[in-house]
């Protein structure tokens, strides 16, 4: 009884503030089980789930990171097409063995993203605009180089299959189970070492960490450097997934990256978020296209859907955010 | 011999004002002399095609610019006008052919000057990243175009809009061009002339001041949204007359073509600084650029590849601009 209590009452703001990402997985969860009767939950649903949650949660976790420090990588869509291109031709048209094809092909997104790390940390460019013209370069670079035609991955999924004996079931938890080990490496770099504590200073005051010592630049770098590389991790997984593929196909992720990681409770302005949002954040972005696969809404109509839950997720961050009263727009 | 020494000063001294002009000119000379199809009717008219809806779109874009912000939907924009138009054309019977066309006409202003309001609203009432909101915006709006055409392009009937639009003064000139020469210059006379257009750029330059000095910046917020968004239905319009059709990612990519070219003409992405004349030629040094690259021979031109030019030269223009601004804390 006489024990005092710090926080004696939460305002109904910082409750919202704290839990709108658990209360949006609730809701998620009621209103897909309710709308679909029951079929979202059946086992075959929630390994299709995972797996396409897999595919958006990998490419949100470098995301994340950019954003963590007050950037935007518009381009990860771009970097996955790069990605299908390098690995499809290498398979078809050469006879380098399978574990060099993955080997070069996250090298090739890992230095795309260097690409954009190198101009935002060396020129005074803009992110956001930097990523946009990347952006269309690499998706329109994939395009030539696969002249629009499908690409097929047969020869790696084989190996993929037999050399790490996946079958079964197995294969189907595979990308979740890639998707959770990368989650927990990037907890790790954020929770237990500088390099994470740098990149979310970078975001919160950059011109304060730069005077206190703080290389922004290597941390900018980095984080573009790492969401190229797991860009090329993502493709690996839908690869390993869907055995053809079209390079066009790529574009909703460049929304579905930005969307799971501002529903995860990460503010668009940075130094503020954690892994774990961004888990659930990609878990409600993959339970939604399921759901409106689910229930018949044709495929036009769910860019419609896409567009109006980043709108609606950002204006909730925002208006639950303490600094959206800060401007002299007010 | 005197006055020889003052024209030349004075013309060197014009050059340095219009650098973007020089340079038009310049590339334009070098182009035709490279290879003289550059100069053929067919060439030209297209180019010429192309710059009518491509001013307008940049003429929003600087709007949007000159307050700080960014519009991605524009090219989202214009496609689901011609969808809207082709489709309202084919599909609606209102007493007779004319009323049709005007009805869709202004349906089509109607619903792009929405999304450009829905833009501004998100923007200045909540205080929202433009660059966010524009991009969940051309989600929407493609999604609702693509619904409308589940998919397939709608093919334009022939109509007297598409005589008036394709009419050629003097028998060279297509009425497009003079239509979107006339939007500019009437938009040039807003920014320079007016307090209505000033606003913009105050508001660009500092919040702050525009604040203390009484202006409605909300207003101005929307204002420069709405115009956008009304431009790129209007350059819709012109596209779908243009390709015969109404097709959703009829002006894909478009939204970069003109930020690339409004931020090749000098207006600053922080906003408040700029001209809409030079964003003009940005346009124009654009199109010349384009065709350079398909005469040196280093590809046939396809959308994708025009992606790749154009991204290239908005990174490039980017990287310079920076270079220029470096070590400069107070920019």
């Amino acid at each position: 009884m006489n024990k005092t209590r710090t926080h004696e009452k939460m305002s109904i703001h910082e409750f919202l503030r704290r839990y709108s990402v658990l209360i949006s997985a609730v809701v998620m969860l009621v209103i897909s089980t309710s709308v679909t009767k029951g079929v979202f939950l059946s086992a075959n649903n929630i390994l299709n789930i995972g797996e396409r949650a897999a595919a958006i949660g990998i490419v949100a976790l470098g995301q994340m990171l950019v954003i963590l420090t007050g950037g935007l990588d518009l381009s990860v869509s771009g970097i996955i097409a790069v990605g299908y291109c390098v690995s499809s031709l290498l398979l078809e048209h050469t006879m380098i063995p399978v574990p060099l094809v993955i080997v070069l092909m996250l090298l090739a997104t890992t230095l795309c993203g260097a690409l954009n790390g190198f101009f935002v940390s060396k020129t005074r460019v803009s992110p956001f605009m930097l990523t946009l013209g990347t952006s269309m370069i690499f998706q329109s670079f994939a395009f030539v180089l696969s002249k629009g035609a499908t690409l097929i991955f047969t020869r790696q999924i084989d190996w993929m299959k037999s050399a790490w004996g996946i079958e079964g079931v197995l294969s189907r938890v595979f990308p979740t189970f890639i998707w959770l080990l990368t989650s927990l490496v990037v907890i790790f770099i954020l929770a237990y070492t500088r390099l994470g504590k740098n990149i979310f200073l970078t975001g919160g005051k950059e011109l304060a960490s730069k005077m206190s010592g703080v290389k922004t630049g290597n941390i900018k770098f980095f984080v573009y450097t790492a969401s190229g590389f797991l860009s090329g991790l993502t493709a690996l997984t839908i690869e390993f997934r869907v055995n053809m593929l079209n390079v066009s196909s790529t574009e909703a992720f460049q929304i579905a990256s930005i969307a799971a990681v501002v529903i995860g409770g990460t503010s668009l302005k940075g130094g503020e978020g954690n892994v774990y949002g961004t888990l659930i954040g990609a878990f409600i972005m993959a339970s939604i296209v399921n759901v409106m696969n689910l229930t018949g809404i044709n495929v036009y109509s769910q860019n419609i859907v896409k567009g109006v839950v980043l709108l609606t997720f950002v204006t909730i961050s925002f208006l639950l955010s303490n600094k959206s009263k800060q401007g002299y727009i007010d | 011999m005197e006055n020889k020494a003052v024209l030349i000063q004075r013309i060197k001294e014009s050059a340095a004002k219009n650098k973007l002009l020089v340079i038009t000119l310049v590339l334009f000379g070098f182009c035709s002399l490279y290879n003289p199809s550059f100069l053929s009717r067919l060439n030209i008219n297209g180019m010429m095609l192309s710059t009518s809806y491509m001013s307008l779109l940049v003429i929003g874009m600087t709007f949007v610019i000159l307050t700080g912000g960014i519009d991605l939907s524009v090219g989202a924009t214009a496609g689901l006008a011609t969808v809207v138009l082709a489709y309202g054309m084919n599909n609606w019977m209102i007493a007779n052919d004319t009323i049709t066309l005007l009805f869709s006409i202004v349906f089509v202003l109607v619903i792009s000057v929405a999304i450009g309001l829905v833009n501004g609203l998100f923007v200045a009432m909540l205080n929202l990243p433009p660059l966010v909101v524009t991009l969940g915006m051309t989600w929407v709006v493609t999604g609702i175009a693509d619904t409308i055409v589940k998919g397939k392009p709608i093919p334009l009937p022939a109509t007297p809009l598409k005589a008036f639009l394709k009419f050629k003064v003097f028998s060279v000139i297509p009425m497009m061009l003079i239509i979107s020469l006339a939007a500019l210059v009437l938009f040039i006379f807003v920014f320079e002339k007016l307090r209505y257009g000033r606003r913009f750029y105050t508001v660009g330059s500092s919040k702050y001041a525009a604040y203390v000095s009484g202006m409605n910046i909300r207003f101005v917020l929307i204002n420069a949204y709405s115009i956008a968004g009304l431009l790129s239905g209007i350059a819709g319009i012109f596209i779908a007359v243009n390709l015969n059709a109404g097709y959703p990612k009829a002006a894909n990519g478009y939204e970069l073509y003109t930020i690339a070219a409004a931020v090749m003409g000098g207006v600053a992405l922080e906003g408040g600084k700029g001209k809409l004349l030079n964003a003009f030629y940005g346009v124009l040094i654009l199109q010349i650029l384009k065709k350079l690259v398909v005469f040196t021979g280093l590809a046939n031109i396809s959308g994708f590849l025009e992606g790749m030019i154009v991204g290239t030269i908005l990174v490039l223009v980017l990287f310079f601009n920076s270079l220029k601004s470096k070590g400069n804390w107070h920019e």
